[in-house]
């Protein structure tokens, strides 16, 4: 992401612009009436980058993934705006075009590892499918490469695997398998959308860090979903913040963690229980709920909850902007608004006890 | 790991909850393989205390915290509420018991009834019971509404379905409190809440217990959240405690290899850690059906030796109120 020439780690040649996001929406039809999970998002990323995209549920982030890959049909829900990958917009192309490149060049992780699998298809049969359909191997040698690819991504007796059926594979197995199966055909974009949340914290690290290999190791780039604010911490180059279907806030990992401009960026990290605090730390909690995306509403659209807005925020929607020109993008009419004790940036050293301790 | 072993217990007059070698064991249908889910587990717990309980899926936590309540009663152990055993009260007795120990559950959406009214929900409990007039009832809900943060001129008449998570899981807490227990079991009652909503309901968890003195089982998978509300934690693994301690003191110097690689597979918002030099836990835990022999976290600890195969660590005192069940405890030194 961003337009200018500060970028993460991973692109030390020209960047080479790899996804342009321009003014997405995504309008998806309920019994309600229409929902807007996704409202106005752009977003571009070089190849190579990663980017965590983080927020709470309902926020738009698998939406955004769903609608990228062009997951969504006609009678779910509309997109406009546009998707470039790689110069192409994807939002224009036929299905019959899109699931060419299903695989080949965009790829997804599920958050549920279980039903992203066929319970009644083997491992095998799963994973050789891509390799037959696009690539065009044979049997055999799909048979070889998916051993390979079994192995690859840490999965012990790969031959035995294969001949294996969902249901007889623990969750973090499981999840490594459709690792494998999304990496079959050596995508350039890998969309890994809450890739963890369904595993235990030691089975998290391990696929996490398996992810962050395998991108080092292809070259692959990655927009990594997750509502767990310390998942992207150590393992993005770029994060961005979404609340009610927009990015509201968007920077280099280190400059969000460390400054971040957005109250509900702020908020968001001061809700955390940290590990570091200490127990009985009183929370910042921010009152209400996320907002209701079947009603569009004038303004921004975290107004409702946050302790500093005004008039304005009410009735006027703040743009994403790069105020100044570092990469830092966030839409707020009042950045930065009351001390940081108030939005809770520092909250490590402000918390209160709550009782004594026993 | 597991430990037996009672040596954390302690001899207190204000033991209201007092666990001894709970064993929980089922039997799967078809093969008849016997599930091991807690395996001896002791605990006790304090008026006024919250006891955090954590562990990863499937070591028993959750179990531990229905056996308490006889959900299903447990295979042996013992279980008493201020001295009375409860596992072999019949179901008359059992009714006349419940009201003292009530619970929270994790989806705070599935666990009321959609189409029931807020105060329909609150008030069945106190029904069931049939104390006081109906007046009385009317005015207890409203005040335990008022309790946890739903105004009941507000609220009162809407239904379940019509509610967020968050004001679920608040409902949820107030048709527990209703009865005024002395013991709040509360199982994951916040994972399925988004962080902002997660932290008004852990503060009004943290408030209730200190203006109610009320006891609390804490049961999470998130060790962040538990450190938060605890005064004290217990870390299972495969249905066995591990190490038990207050929280501040066992998040600093974990002794147990497993409580440390688990801290460490934590990811942490903060972008300057590196998550990969950290230490944490390889593999997978091994099936609860024919758990390994001696110590049950030997088959993924880094330090394991023969004596963790052969003999099952007993829990022990290795700092003040610190206890552990292990063969080799981390030094302070190696666990930094």
């Amino acid at each position: 992401m961003t337009r200018d020439g500060s970028r993460g780690t991973a692109s030390s040649a020209e960047p080479e612009r790899l996804l342009e996001v321009t003014d997405l929406q995504l309008r998806l039809n309920s019994p309600r009436g229409p929902v807007y999970a996704v409202d106005g998002l752009t977003l571009t990323l070089d190849r190579g980058v990663t980017l965590g995209l983080v927020g709470e549920s309902g926020s738009g982030k698998s939406m955004t993934c769903k609608a990228i890959m062009g997951l969504i049909s006609d009678r779910r829900g509309t997109i406009t705006g546009s998707v470039r990958y790689d110069g192409t917009d994807l939002t224009r192309l036929p299905l019959e075009r899109r699931k060419e490149l299903w695989g080949t060049e965009l790829a997804m992780v599920n958050q549920d590892a279980g039903t992203a699998l066929n319970p009644v298809l083997s491992v095998g049969c799963q994973l050789t499918e891509g390799l037959r359909w696009h690539l065009k191997l044979s049997k055999r040698e799909a048979r070889d490469r998916a051993i390979e690819l079994l192995t690859h991504v840490g999965i012990p007796e790969p031959k035995r695997r294969l001949g294996q059926y969902p249901h007889e594979l623990s969750g973090g197995m499981r999840q490594r398998v459709n690792i494998a199966i999304a990496l079959s055909c050596g995508p350039s974009l890998l969309l890994a959308d809450e890739p963890t949340t369904a595993l235990d914290v030691t089975v998290q690290a391990q696929i996490l860090d398996l992810l962050a290999d395998l991108q080092d190791e292809h070259r692959m780039t990655m927009i990594l979903v997750s509502h767990d604010l310390g998942v992207v911490a150590g393992r993005t180059d770029f994060t961005a913040v979404m609340y009610g279907g927009r990015i509201v806030e968007i920077a280099p990992t280190k400059d969000l963690f460390a400054a971040p401009r957005m109250p509900y960026t702020r908020a968001l990290l001061a809700s955390m229980p940290r590990l570091t605090a200490p127990s009985h730390t009183r929370l910042r909690a921010t009152p209400g709920a996320p907002p209701d995306l079947t009603k569009r509403v004038p303004g921004c659209r975290f107004a409702p909850r946050c302790a500093f807005a005004r008039d304005r925020c009410r009735s006027e929607e703040p743009p994403l902007v790069d105020e100044t020109g570092s990469g830092h993008l966030f839409s707020c009419w009042y950045p930065d608004s009351g001390t940081p004790e108030e939005t809770g940036a520092t909250l490590a050293t402000s918390g209160q006890t709550l009782k004594e301790d026993a | 790991m597991a430990g037996t072993g009672k040596a954390h217990l302690r001899r207190s007059d204000s033991v209201v909850l007092s666990v001894e070698d709970l064993v929980v064991e089922y039997r799967l249908k078809g093969s008849g393989d016997r599930v091991h889910a807690v395996s001896g587990i002791s605990l006790d717990v304090l008026a006024g205390e919250t006891l955090g309980l954590v562990g990863e899926s499937g070591c028993g936590k959750s179990t531990t915290a229905r056996a308490v309540l006889g959900l299903p009663r447990p295979t042996s152990g013992s279980v008493r509420f201020d001295d009375v055993e409860v596992t072999t009260l019949s179901e008359r007795e059992m009714r006349r018991f419940r009201p003292k120990a009530q619970m929270v559950f994790q989806d705070p959406i599935a666990s009321l009834n959609p189409r029931r009214t807020v105060e329909d929900v609150v008030a069945e409990p106190s029904r069931i019971v049939a104390s006081g007039t109906r007046a009385e009832r009317r005015e207890k809900v409203r005040t335990v509404l008022r309790e946890v943060g739903l105004d009941p001129d507000v609220m009162g008449s809407r239904r379940a379905r019509q509610l967020s998570g968050g004001q679920c899981q608040r409902l949820s807490i107030a048709r527990a409190l209703v009865l005024d227990p002395d013991v709040l079991i509360c199982d994951e009652p916040v994972s399925a809440l988004d962080v902002s909503v997660q932290a008004q309901v852990l503060n009004l968890l943290g408030d209730l217990s200190q203006k109610r003195r009320l006891s609390m089982l804490f049961i999470s998978h998130d060790l962040a959240v538990v450190k938060n509300v605890s005064d004290r934690v217990i870390v299972m693994y495969l249905g066995k405690i591990c190490e038990t301690a207050r929280p501040d003191p066992l998040y600093a110097r974990p002794a147990h290899p497993y409580t440390a690689g688990l801290l460490g597979a934590i990811p942490v918002p903060d972008p300057g850690i590196d998550p990969r030099g950290r230490r944490t836990v390889q593999g997978e835990p091994p099936s609860p059906i024919n758990p390994p022999s001696g110590c049950r976290f030997r088959t993924r600890c880094p330090f394991a030796q023969k004596i963790c195969a052969d003999e099952e660590p007993e829990i022990r005192e290795i700092d003040d109120n610190h206890y552990v069940a292990c063969h080799f405890p981390l030094t302070h030194a190696a666990a930094a």
